[in-house]
């Protein structure tokens, strides 16, 4: 009976986030090429918005592109190939331009310099509002390129105890960039132009750089603060409904309470009671809300929980029955194998006078099938007692249990050429004995079926196989017709003749039992008279030898 | 005074079986089959059925199943253990389980011996012919005088 999958996937906006950054990114720099497009055109809304703001220069709107330029290349956290690599390579050179033209222009400010960077590319004519140096982006804006900067080059970056220096950057930038738009929003222009003798930061500017802001942020939502505000669990949960309310419902509230005081509806002692009195309503009836919803998944994830202790109940009690049986199968089973073996020896020694050849012959049969019967339910017992033991995990050396299994099999034959290629170093996480089981079975087959080979090649490896580490066991013998890889694994089924290749048709039901119990796959490539490969992966190793 | 063997074994088959490689061997002690637990107690006690025994004479050894029905072999194992008159009977577990914690448990309960009956009929009479050589030839029972 399939259990309800309560882990919902849907709970984790990762994918989502990143994909915000992405888009953030992409906006960020058609804002600055619209911005750059004003400025050739010289188009006055398209350069401040609104004909009383502030323009955004053209060292900004160039900053931004590179900016949403870095972050676009950003979007692939881990790099594997040279091209990756690249990538960051330009980052890195493009963040280090943002930061030197932000490093100049305070460098202009502090010395009073004129280095030439303000009207590279376009002229701004003198008298502009809010711009003391025409063409000269405000110093904290300047600020804000050095912060953003680094923290696009730190991105990756965490110390020894998991934080990361580029979100706390980014939190300083973002206090910047809050409090300026924040300024435009209460009309507090010390907010947005902190030193007044001094070039005020435009409205865009604000806005764009709160995206980036979030971009940045959103590019690794897995990592440092973020992972608090995109986890599954309920905090995060309740982080991410609550938080966009509170901030949104702050502002708007405060600008309506400031805008009903600035038109004389009320004055500030009455505008601060309903501002207070609105903000306790809106948050209390949200966070209402949001709790109940958060209960009721409480409630559904509870339900599931139980759902998994009754499983797990019946499952002990079932393997309980199974041991019982398995148990009483090794005793009640052989027994009447023994009469019928016995009593057939007996018939064909005391009897054989009055036995023609094909009597002796059916009870030569007879004691053959008893024998092999006798092997099967040996077979099937250790075959089920490896699916009921406890597993203990370790990391597991599977080159040196190769490497053993493969001295013991050559002693056994000295006499046999067998060519072993052993991968040194190949670790796994997972029961050493179960795995020294698999080991042995697949080895034991290489060998089998390489026994007619006369220079046989057993090799044993890793490889990658879907993004996951594999591990290998190849021989170049018998092989198999792959049109019957499905029943390879089935117990008993055999894809050759028991008189060919002695065998219970355990051994690979046995291993994918076991790898199963891992939660690994295991697979098989073979072709006939040239060989097999079997592959399987052990999951729970987080780094592959 | 001859070497008795006493076999405590429920099933027919393998009485059979095993009487016929005592005998193919050349190992022509008595053999005393007792078909349940109880009946083996009753033997080693000198109790019903075999209440005119003389107690002392213990057999030189008990082959004995772990299956058996009334009192299974482990608590025949025990009784013969715990009663001082018994307490040194030779005893060998012969029985068709190969479960781990049998082993153990035989041999803490005090068994001398746990032999694994083969399937394969052969391997049955060679086992059983090496029992009877060692226990009966080889071996010096505790016969007190």
């Amino acid at each position: 009976m399939p259990l309800a999958d309560y882990r919902n996937q849907r709970d984790s906006p990762v994918s989502l986030y990143k994909t915000i950054s992405r888009c953030l990114a992409i906006i960020v720099a058609l804002i600055a090429l619209v911005v750059l497009v004003g400025w050739s055109l010289n188009i006055a809304a398209l350069k401040s918005v609104l004909p009383n703001l502030i323009s955004m220069k053209p060292n900004t709107a160039i900053c931004f592109f590179l900016i949403g330029a870095c972050l676009w290349l950003l979007r692939i956290e881990h790099v594997h190939t040279r091209g990756q690599n690249a990538a960051r390579t330009i980052v890195v050179a493009l963040a280090a331009i943002v930061i030197l033209i932000g490093l100049a222009t305070i460098l202009e400010y502090g010395f009073d310099w004129n280095l030439g960077i303000d009207q590279l590319l376009f002229r701004e004519e003198a008298g502009a509002v809010g711009t003391t140096h025409p063409g000269r982006m405000a110093p904290n804006t300047a600020l804000n390129f050095i912060i953003i900067g680094m923290a696009l080059v730190l991105i990756d970056m965490r110390n020894r105890k998991g934080y990361r220096p580029a979100q706390y950057l980014m939190l300083f930038s973002g206090v910047i960039s809050l409090a300026a738009l924040l300024g435009y929003v209460y009309g507090v222009p010390r907010f947005y132009g902190p030193l007044s003798s001094f070039t005020a930061m435009a409205l865009h500017t604000a806005g764009a750089f709160i995206l980036v802001f979030l971009a940045l942020f959103l590019a690794r939502p897995e990592h440092g603060i973020m992972k608090v505000i995109a986890g599954r669990l309920p905090g995060s949960f309740l982080l991410r409904r609550i938080g966009p309310i509170a901030i949104g419902t702050t502002i708007l509230l405060g600008w309506v309470r400031l805008l009903g005081e600035r038109a004389g509806w009320y004055d500030t002692p009455t505008g601060t009671a309903l501002y207070a009195a609105c903000t306790i309503f809106v948050f209390t009836f949200a966070l209402f809300l949001i709790s109940r919803r958060l209960n009721k998944k409480e409630v559904e994830r509870k339900k599931a929980d139980d759902e998994i202790k009754k499983y797990n109940i019946e499952l002990t009690a079932l393997n309980k029955e199974l041991e019982a049986f398995s148990y009483s199968a090794s005793h009640d089973l052989r027994a009447p194998l023994r009469g019928i073996d016995g009593f057939s020896q007996a018939l064909l020694e005391d009897y054989s006078d009055k036995l023609d050849e094909r009597g002796k012959d059916y009870l030569r049969r007879v004691r053959s099938a008893t024998q092999r019967m006798g092997e099967l339910i040996d077979a099937l017992l250790s075959l089920s007692r490896m699916t009921r033991q406890e597993m203990h995990l370790q990391m597991v050396d599977l080159s040196d249990a190769v490497q053993r299994i493969a001295t013991e099999l050559q002693k056994k034959q000295a006499e046999r050429r067998v060519d072993w290629i052993i991968a040194e170093g190949v670790t796994a996480e997972g029961d050493s004995r179960l795995l020294n089981v698999v080991m042995e079975n697949l080895l034991r087959n290489a060998w089998k079926y390489a026994s007619k080979c006369p220079r046989a090649r057993i090799e044993f490896g890793t490889t990658q196989a879907a993004g996951e580490t594999a591990y290998f066991v190849k021989d170049n013998g018998a092989g198999f017709d792959m049109a019957y890889k499905d029943k390879l694994f089935s117990p008993f089924q055999r894809l050759h003749a028991g008189s060919e290749f002695h065998g219970s048709g355990i051994g690979l039901a046995t291993v994918q039992r076991i790898i199963h119990r891992h939660g690994g796959r295991v697979w098989a490539e073979g072709e006939v008279d040239r060989g097999a490969i079997f592959y399987f992966t052990l999951p729970l190793t987080k780094r592959g030898g | 005074m001859e070497d008795i063997i006493l076999l405590v074994e429920d099933n027919p088959d393998d009485v059979e079986l095993t009487l016929r490689a005592l005998n193919k061997h050349n190992i022509s002690n008595e053999v005393v089959v007792a078909r349940d637990g109880a009946e083996a107690l009753d033997y080693l006690f000198a109790t019903g059925s075999y209440s005119h025994r003389d107690v002392k004479n213990m057999p030189a050894v008990v082959l004995l199943d772990l299956k058996l029905p009334k009192v299974d072999g482990m608590e025949v194992l025990r009784r013969i253990r715990a009663d001082e008159r018994t307490r040194l009977q030779p005893v060998v577990i012969l029985t068709s389980s190969k479960e781990e914690r049998d082993v153990i448990n035989s041999y803490e309960l005090g068994a001398n011996s746990y032999v694994r009956k083969p399937v394969d009929f052969v391997q049955f009479s060679e086992a059983v012919r090496n029992l009877g050589l060692y226990w009966l030839i080889l071996n010096e029972p505790p016969r007190r005088q």
